[in-house]
């Protein structure tokens, strides 16, 4: 007869209960720390797949990312996305890719004249968002962030968040930490711009000497705070040279002189050269929202019917003029609304120096009898990762943002349709 | 407890012998060592490029060593009878069970030594640096052979060297992507919880080969890790019970066997 042996049972049972147990606690540090993030095989060819699963992740990774620069330097841009996807993937906390991926959508989709298709810029920004997402307690993506906000779209309200939560964290390289005070000042916090460049300068001052390093962090420290405290005395202290006001007398107009070409021009007083008119042509009613949230989930499909151009005009003896043409780029041009809306703006907030001095870099000393509006913005909540190393006045700032600033700016907005454009029934398409 | 030590001395002098397994481990040092060569085809990535494929190669010939090893360890005792000569003597069949693991373990340790010291010297060679946090990855990689050693030698028991060669290659790319499964399913708010139960069932009771994959974070040095020593240690728990458990499943099934 074949014994029973009951206690090999009793232990089998609690072994397996107690192993269960541990592996739950584990799990969660393992998603943390450990996990691939996502399991989802799309793209990879199945040798592929099988290289990974036996352990060769990173590795295929460097090598698929080998792959995507090689498209780069071909011109290549479309192949590289898909890659982007595979190598995210496979290695979630491989940096360089996360910066360098929401760069290349960001920046390097152009049509023939080199006008970026903006887009793609949601698409960066939620990507640079799941690196984020992957790798809360790095200071690099929340820069690389901070930077797109900054330089790409220049909202400089939105990318003061990002480059202050990347700014607590100890190991950033210093002169990176110079980005949130020119993100403050850009978007009128000037008190918190001198605060920092102050705080930086104080900080630099405890390693001069060190190396020649040091000394030169130091004197660039201290230039840049002289330099703010000088600018901002000149424009808003007592007899500002911003006063009185300019008579901006702006004004613009639209032609469609072919089908998908357009000729813009206008006039902004400033009497002196640096200025420059932001003009965009969309879907009547349609904005692209710059924001991670504005994409549910990742895609790198951009919306395929969304009209939308964008492009700056230098200002010349207080005139601008310029003939866009959109006629050899249908897939980022399709025409597909009926209406559209041209809409030029000049705001002061990126204008050169020599500008600013003029009329303030919030336009305190511009005026304009049709055109001038006051804009007030506050940044976007955001939602700090669990792990990020933010200090809890940060956090709750970060999700519930107060400081609200102000600047002015003209707009105009001017309407076309679909058949004006395309110049339907006269000689065009 | 004597017995036990006798026969896992055996089975790693066997182990140690055995042409394969030292195929492999030569192989894999081979590798190891002209892994530093790949540094032109990696760019800037060339750091990522030799931790990566050398933890790869590791891993790789771990898992084969410990299948290749532990499929044939009780089922060749039982074709060439020379289980009987060992049974007749004062040992019992749990000796015989744990003695043939412990060997396995040995073996492992000894194989992992070789790999991870070469692994060490071509890193250092390559990298111009000693990288201290490699022997974390090794050690975990070590547990994670010795757990798949240990649900192979449970296979031995009830099924033919074949079939346990698919069955342990099985077990071990499932137990790999259980977790992710788990994750992703968890992530996603479209997840009916009757699949998700059914997955955590499943993470529940087989074992899981990805807690071991702690690779990443050495390969990316600049994450920041939460608690990474209780996880290790943890992780190390899990794998000795578990290892317990299947050692206690192939007693029972190899207690009631016939011969």
């Amino acid at each position: 007869m074949k014994r029973k042996y009951p206690n090999l049972w009793v232990a089998l049972i609690v072994l397996l209960l107690v192993q269960a147990v541990i592996q739950m606690r584990v799990h969660p540090l393992w998603v943390r720390n450990y996990a691939p993030k996502q399991v989802t095989p799309v793209g990879l060819a199945p040798e592929q797949l099988l290289v990974a699963i036996a352990g060769f992740r990173e590795f295929l990774a460097t090598i698929l990312w080998v792959r995507a620069d090689g498209f780069f330097h071909s011109g290549n841009y479309d192949a590289i996305l898909p890659m982007l996807r595979l190598v995210t993937w496979l290695d979630p906390h491989n940096l360089e890719v996360y910066a360098t991926g929401a760069w290349h959508m960001g920046y390097n989709f152009t049509d023939e004249a080199q006008r970026s298709d903006r887009r793609y810029i949601p698409m960066a920004l939620k990507f640079l968002e799941e690196g984020i997402q992957n790798n809360p307690t790095v200071w690099d993506l929340y820069s690389e962030m901070g930077w797109m906000y900054y330089h790409k779209i220049q909202d400089p309200v939105n990318a003061v968040p990002w480059m202050q939560i990347a700014n607590e964290h100890p190991n950033m390289i210093p002169a990176r930490r110079h980005m949130l005070a020119h993100a403050l000042f850009k978007s009128g916090r000037f008190d918190e711009a001198v605060d920092h460049w102050a705080k930086l300068f104080l900080d630099a001052e405890k390693d001069r000497g060190k190396d020649w390093e040091s000394n030169n962090l130091y004197d660039v420290r201290q230039n840049n705070l002289e330099e703010l405290i000088l600018d901002l005395m000149r424009r808003y202290g007592p007899e500002p040279e911003t006063q009185p006001p300019v008579d901006l007398g702006f004004d613009a107009t639209v032609k469609v002189v072919r089908p998908r070409v357009l000729l813009v021009e206008g006039r902004l007083g400033i009497p002196t050269i640096g200025c420059r008119v932001t003009v965009i042509l969309r879907d009547k009613g349609r904005t692209l929202e710059y924001s991670p949230k504005a994409l549910k989930t990742f895609t790198f499909e951009v919306d395929s019917k969304l009209t939308y151009m964008q492009d700056s005009l230098a200002v010349r003896e207080e005139k601008f003029r310029r003939e866009i043409d959109m006629s050899k780029d249908p897939k980022m041009y399709p025409f597909k609304a009926e209406e559209y809306e041209v809409e030029f703006i000049f705001e002061p907030r990126y204008a050169s120096p020599n500008v600013q001095a003029r009329i303030g870099s919030d336009g305190v000393g511009m005026y304009d009898a049709r055109y001038m509006e006051v804009v007030r913005e506050k940044p976007s909540p955001i939602e700090v990762p669990k792990y990020a190393r933010v200090s809890d006045a940060l956090r709750r700032e970060l999700e519930n943002p107060t400081r609200e600033v102000s600047y002015r700016r003209v707009r105009k907005v001017v309407t076309l349709t679909r058949a004006e454009i395309l110049m339907l029934g006269k000689r065009g398409e | 407890m004597n017995a036990t030590l006798a026969i896992a001395g055996a089975t790693f002098g066997e182990a140690v012998r055995k042409r394969i397994l030292l195929v492999i481990l030569l192989v894999a040092l081979l590798i190891i060592l002209i892994s530093p060569m790949l540094e032109p085809f990696a760019g800037r990535g060339a750091t990522t490029m030799i931790l990566s494929f050398g933890f790869g190669v590791i891993q790789l010939a771990g898992t084969f060593i410990a299948i290749i090893m532990c499929t044939s360890m009780i089922p060749v005792e039982i074709e060439r009878r020379t289980i009987y000569t060992i049974l007749s003597k004062p040992v019992q069949r749990y000796q015989f069970v744990l003695g043939k693991f412990f060997g396995a373990v040995g073996t492992m340790a000894f194989m992992y030594l070789m790999m991870g010291i070469v692994f060490l010297i071509a890193t250092r060679l390559a990298l111009g640096e000693f990288r201290p946090d490699i022997i974390h990855g090794l050690i975990m990689f070590f547990f994670q052979s010795s757990l798949l050693a240990a649900a192979v030698l449970f296979f031995s028991t009830f099924v033919s060297p074949l079939v346990n060669y698919f069955l342990s290659g099985g077990l071990y790319l499932v137990g790999n992507l259980l977790s992710s499964f788990l994750e992703t399913l968890q992530r996603n708010p479209e997840t009916t919880p009757i699949a998700q139960m059914v997955i955590q069932i499943l993470t529940a009771v087989m074992p899981n080969f990805s807690l071991f994959n702690v690779q990443n974070p050495i390969i990316n040095p600049e994450q920041v890790l939460v608690d990474p020593l209780a996880y290790t240690v943890q992780t190390i728990a899990y794998a000795i019970v578990y290892m317990a458990l299947l050692l206690v499943g192939s007693m029972l099934i190899f207690n009631q066997r016939e011969m």
